[in-house]
């Protein structure tokens, strides 16, 4: 059939082609009385709320730059402010986009000035991208919402999730990848065994965070495709379809790491999980990662592409190209490009919105200035992490805090461990190691910890099933008083069981009775005025009981070794809270 | 097109606002839609960007690949899976095992050598099994039993409960595991349960590849049952795999006054190990050892001092030759009108073949209870000795006993000292020397505490050194170290009372009541096991008795009678002139 010249499909527009109508708007250029509102709408819509926020948002970077998997944080924003200058279409904002952006920065403010209040660095964080992108909606009218928001996008990447859900994402998306490398190397016949978290070849044991994490740890990748889709101004369908594909390749990535790594073990007695091998191929798996988002951004780009005919089309075609082609819908109809010059419509951000904004924005800066107050006068912050020099570390119940006989107990070894500084288990944590009747007891006291946590996550990570957790009632003859214990069973792949009870104590030796206590220094910021700052942040000390068995304990039992777990506690609290006095 | 369309659209002049148009325009006949759909796969197909399409196309053939393998390695099924394990796990335990076939209860891995990894191995071989397959038992019970490599002992032991429980049968294995650890506790002194043991042994040896060791502790168990001819059996089987086994079988026929079947299987166990190329030196031992036990003594110097020619260096060789002369001396006694002579020349040879033979002591503990050496005419007999035939090892040794038990301190320490200049290495005389030093006034600490560490360097393993050093370290007021000595001691030797004793004296010294308490409350366990084993034998012993008396009147019935436990502590006990005269 033969198609008709006005049929034919035109050459596809290229995404830089948008740029003519930046040019085209900053052509016309912002007047003087104009430039002078955007001035203002600056100061008041982004500097003074941001320098308000500031205190807190340092503490949030701090935070996050010793976690790895945040390490890449500064690379979205740097890239995100980047395009801000380069986009076009600075002018201030009016009509109905005019009230949605003072609204919005309103509304940012207003977080912040709460955030701020509860002395929280993350809903600050989360202000702080709000805010940014009520001023750009207001200062960038020449520039369409969808384009500010997209680029609002690449500062939110930054923002750890609440709740630990991308610590969730990363495990979840790591037991896939070890799942798979376990029907892999079962297909070539490798032994292997796969338990929680660790993969074992021969007697190679693997931890699967430690493999998946670092420079292409999945949140470091999204970044990278989220950088991908906002500097290509990709449509919603491509940018959705590239987000998408990102846990895919992540896994590909955990996955050709972990064979390269089983395989080079097992017939090559190369070691890649350690030392340059493990550098090497880390940097060769990131690279090739890195390249596949690439390549699949620009394949999917290709598919999901308008189609760009001329007159003629059908219905069909016409809802797939606006669906293929939002939210660069002008992009891809030229005709159209003088009309999408916004007419200015309405009256722009004038003196009441700026005073509406300047208000709270000057509240905001005043309870930021408390803020860094209480951030710099408190040696030790919530959010930067309670410190406990090794000095102080080293005077806390080490060896000698049991005897080597303990009751039925036999001390076998005493292991003091030192961890990274964002251990979930404190920086510190003391192992007294005994035997009783043949099986194995396990006391370690952790710290410092600055809240609560499920102290058996660590075991269902190696592999560990948790039958049941419990708060234990402290009896008034263990001469504690009230304190919040809990009791954990657990059973591993082979029949063995576990036991655990934990509970907590502060730096000043004092039983935690809940364990919302923990961490519940969530002190707001007049509490924090009131009270002396360091106390604010407050160390906690974690005592915790393990012990196996073949066979699940007797109430007996149980209340047997409760009753030594008091004891436990007891001794270490006590030895604690007279060391951490000298130590004041 | 390649259907008409009812009304055709400027699809480059559509915005948001006409989206709903649009979307009402759909409302068509399937046979429009249908046309429309193909109308836009054309366009779409037209507008196309092949090149960048199909840059996905390598990383879609890497996920390809990878995702194959990962399906074909799901495919395979469990049981599958769980067969090439075990087989694969059986293959690395026959790697640690080349000619053993003693079950895996006992298999450790051996430090620095090839195949220290191992274990480790076959322990995730097997935890893959049971992963696949929860109700594995050998899989279950290797679990279980590395755990004890871990210090999980009890858990381990909980675990085999479960899989050989009492008064069923259960996983031989588990039994055998069960009843070797029964065993080891008892051994350690803790009271164990014997029909448990019997029952776990039992079961344990039905299976072909029973261990030779349970096989023997069944053997020992039966006999002391009284049911000899299944411990034989028992015992039989058990020297197929270690042939030493059978001086246990001969050491019994002895003892039951069967001189022929005794030196019957003495024969049988030189034969089994003349051909064997392994370990030699143990080899030649063995033979002497058979010869030895049925009274041939001579034969067994002759069979050693051949092996010393091939070995002249060996050190067990030598231990063995003065053993033999132990055995030589003590069958030299004679005794003329109810006085007893001994030809001390096999007791000089003795000490010249092996100076570090610590069961000298007991030697001449035997001579002193004799009253050998203890009178003026008998000390001076032992002088001329001396002075006639020139350096007699054995003579100094009794004139030190002997002036040691009359509180001739001075004239003790200068026999020892001329021992020592011509035997150096004489640890029992460093030994009786280091404590001689320590009663003289004042106390020649240093030199004690030198010439004990002397002694333990030559011999680390006996009690009795440490016990010393420990006894010396206490008069230095080095009460730590002491402690420490003591604690050695009894880890060579956990039924050694007075040290335990002396180390309570120590904790107590140093206020460390919990400790003390400890050691307190083993040493009551110790003493009831040591109690609890006397009346045992005295049982033994008179149901022996009984059954001699029988055997006079049936001779195929035999009672065997085991050894005595005091017996066996005397060599962890050893000399200590200070303490035991």
């Amino acid at each position: 059939m033969k198609r008709s010249a006005s049929e034919e499909p035109k050459r596809h527009a290229k995404p830089g082609d948008a740029l003519e109508s930046a040019a085209l708007s900053e052509a016309v250029g912002p007047s003087s009385s104009e430039k002078n509102r955007l001035r203002i709408w600056f100061f008041f819509g982004l500097f003074v709320p941001l320098l308000g926020m500031s205190p807190l948002l340092v503490l949030q970077m701090q935070s996050l730059i010793v976690q790895q998997r945040f390490l890449f944080f500064p690379i979205p924003i740097i890239v995100g402010v980047l395009l801000f200058f380069r986009t076009g279409g600075y002018r201030i904002a009016s009509g109905v986009r005019a009230k949605i952006a003072v609204g919005l920065a309103l509304l940012g403010i207003g977080i912040a000035v709460l955030g701020t209040f509860w002395f929280s660095p993350w809903i600050v964080q989360f202000a702080s991208v709000v805010v940014i992108f009520a001023w750009a909606l207001g200062a960038f009218a020449g520039t369409a919402w969808t384009r500010i928001f997209s680029l609002c996008c690449l500062f939110a990447v930054a923002i750890p999730p609440p709740s630990g859900v991308d610590a969730l994402i990363n495990t979840r998306l790591q037991t896939v990848a070890g799942w798979g490398c376990n029907g892999f190397l079962d297909a070539i016949w490798v032994p292997n065994i796969v338990e929680g978290n660790v993969l074992q070849i021969a007697d190679k044991k693997v931890k699967l965070s430690e493999i998946s994490g670092g420079p292409d740890s999945f949140a470091a990748l999204l970044a990278i495709g989220m950088a991908l889709v906002v500097l290509r101004r990709s449509t919603l369908l491509v940018a959705l379809a590239t987000v998408a594909s990102i846990p895919v390749f992540y896994v590909l990535g955990s996955l050709i790491r972990l064979v390269a790594i089983a395989i080079g073990f097992e017939n090559f007695e190369v070691d890649l999980s350690m030392g340059t091998g493990f550098i090497n191929c880390a940097i060769m798996v990131s690279l090739g990662t890195i390249a596949a988002v690439i390549l699949t951004h620009i394949s999917i780009a290709a598919i999901l592409e308008p189609i760009s005919t001329s007159k003629g089309a059908n219905n069909l075609t016409a809802l797939y190209r606006l669906m293929t082609s939002w939210p660069n819908t002008k992009e891809w109809s030229p005709q159209l490009l003088p009309e999408s010059a916004e007419k200015p419509g309405g009256a722009p951000i004038g003196r009441n919105g700026i005073v509406l904004v300047a208000v709270p924005s000057l509240i905001c800066i005043l309870i930021g200035g408390a803020a860094g107050y209480v951030a710099i006068s408190s040696a030790r912050t919530k959010v930067s992490g309670v410190r406990f020099s090794e000095e102080r570390a080293s005077i806390l119940p080490s060896q000698s805090a049991f005897p080597s006989q303990f009751g039925s107990m036999r001390m076998t070894g005493f292991t003091p461990t030192v961890h990274s500084a964002t251990n979930p288990l404190g920086r510190y944590s003391n192992l007294w190691k005994f035997e009783d009747k043949g099986s194995q007891v396990f006391v370690t006291l952790d710290f410092p910890l600055q809240s609560w946590r499920p102290v058996w996550t660590g075991y269902q990570s190696s592999g560990w099933k948790i039958l049941g957790v419990k708060p234990v009632e402290v009896p008034a003859e263990a001469g504690i008083g009230n304190l919040h214990v809990e009791e954990v069973a657990m059973q591993n792949p082979y029949g063995l069981y576990g036991f655990i009870w934990y509970a907590f104590f502060d730096d000043q030796g004092v039983p935690t009775i809940e364990d919302k206590e923990l961490g519940g220094g969530r002190l707001n910021i007049i509490q924090r005025l009131q009270k002396n700052p360091s106390a604010a942040s407050k160390a906690y000390l974690q005592v915790q009981l393990f012990l196996e068995s073949g066979r699940e304990l007797t109430e007996r039992e149980t209340q047997a070794n409760r009753k030594l777990f008091f004891e436990i506690y007891e001794r270490l609290r006590q030895q604690s809270e007279v060391a951490l006095k000298q130590s004041r | 097109m390649f259907f008409k369309r009812n009304k055709s659209i400027d699809i480059d002049h559509i915005d948001r606002s006409k989206f709903v148009t649009v979307v009402r325009g759909l409302w068509m006949s399937p046979v429009d839609l249908a046309g429309e759909f193909l109308d836009l796969s054309t366009y779409w197909r037209r507008t196309r960007r092949w090149g960048a399409i199909f840059a996905i196309l390598p990383v879609a053939i890497v996920a390809v690949v990878l995702g194959s393998f990962v399906a074909a390695g799901k495919m395979v099924t469990d049981s599958s899976k769980v067969e090439w394990y075990a087989e694969r796990a059986n293959d690395e335990i026959a790697k640690t095992e080349p000619a053993s076939t003693g079950s895996e209860a006992s298999k450790q891995p051996e430090e620095g050598s090839s195949s220290k990894r191992l274990p480790e191995v076959i322990d995730m071989l097997y935890r893959r099994v049971l992963q696949l397959n929860k109700n594995n038992k050998l899989a279950k019970f290797y679990v279980a039993n590395q755990m004890t490599r871990y210090g999980s002992r009890g858990s381990a032991r909980q675990i085999m409960e479960s899989l050989a429980p009492i008064q069923t049968s259960g996983y031989p294995r588990a039994h055998a595991w069960l009843a070797m650890d029964l065993i080891e506790r008892g051994q350690k002194g803790e009271s164990i349960n014997l029909d448990t043991l019997k029952y776990h042994l039992k079961r344990g040896t039905s299976g072909d590849d029973a261990a030779p060791s349970l096989l023997f502790a069944y053997s020992q168990l039966l006999q002391q049952e009284n049911k000899p001819a299944e411990s034989q059996e028992y015992l039989k089987k058990a020297a197929q795999a270690e042939p030493q086994l059978l001086l246990n079988s001969i050491n019994t026929y002895m003892q039951n006054g069967l001189p022929a079947q005794a030196a019957a299987t003495a024969d049988l166990l030189v034969e089994k190990v003349k051909d064997k190329t392994s370990n030699p030196e143990e080899n030649i031992v063995l033979a002497a050892q058979a010869y030895a036990f049925t009274d041939r003594i001579d034969k067994a110097l002759e069979v050693l001092q051949t092996g010393m020619k091939r070995f002249p260096k060996s050190t067990i060789l030598s231990r063995a030759i003065s053993n033999a002369f132990r055995q030589k001396f003590r069958m030299s006694s004679t005794n003329l009108n109810n006085q007893v002579q001994v030809n001390l020349e096999f007791l000089n040879a003795a000490i010249a073949f092996d100076p570090t033979n610590v069961s000298i002591q007991d030697e001449l503990n035997a001579l002193a209870q004799l009253g050998i050496g203890q009178s003026d005419a008998a000390i001076e007999a032992l002088r001329v000795q001396i002075a006639t035939s020139g350096t007699s090892f054995a003579a100094r040794l009794l004139l030190a006993e002997s002036s040691f038990r009359r509180g001739e301190i001075l004239s003790a320490i200068n026999d020892y000292e001329v021992i020592l200049a011509e035997l150096p290495k004489m640890t029992l005389a460093l030994n009786n020397l280091a404590m001689l030093y320590t009663l003289v006034v004042p106390p020649r600490l240093e030199e004690a505490i030198q010439l004990i560490d002397r002694a333990i360097s030559i011999g680390p393993t006996v009690a009795e050194f440490h016990d010393s050093r420990g006894d010396i370290l206490a008069l230095l007021k080095r009460k730590e170290e002491a402690i420490n000595s003591y604690l050695l001691s009894l880890e060579k030797s956990p039924t050694r009372v007075e040290t335990r004793e002396k180390l309570i004296g120590l904790y107590e010294e140093l206020s460390q009541p919990e400790l003390a308490k400890a050691q307190r409350d083993k040493l009551a366990e110790v003493q009831q096991a040591i109690e609890l084993q006397r009346s045992k034998m005295k049982e033994a012993q008179e149901q022996a008795t009984r059954q001699k008396e029988a055997a006079t009147r049936t001779p195929e019935t035999t009672t065997p009678v085991p050894e005595d436990p005091d017996k066996a502590n005397e060599e962890v006990t050893g000399p200590k002139p200070a303490n035991e005269p």
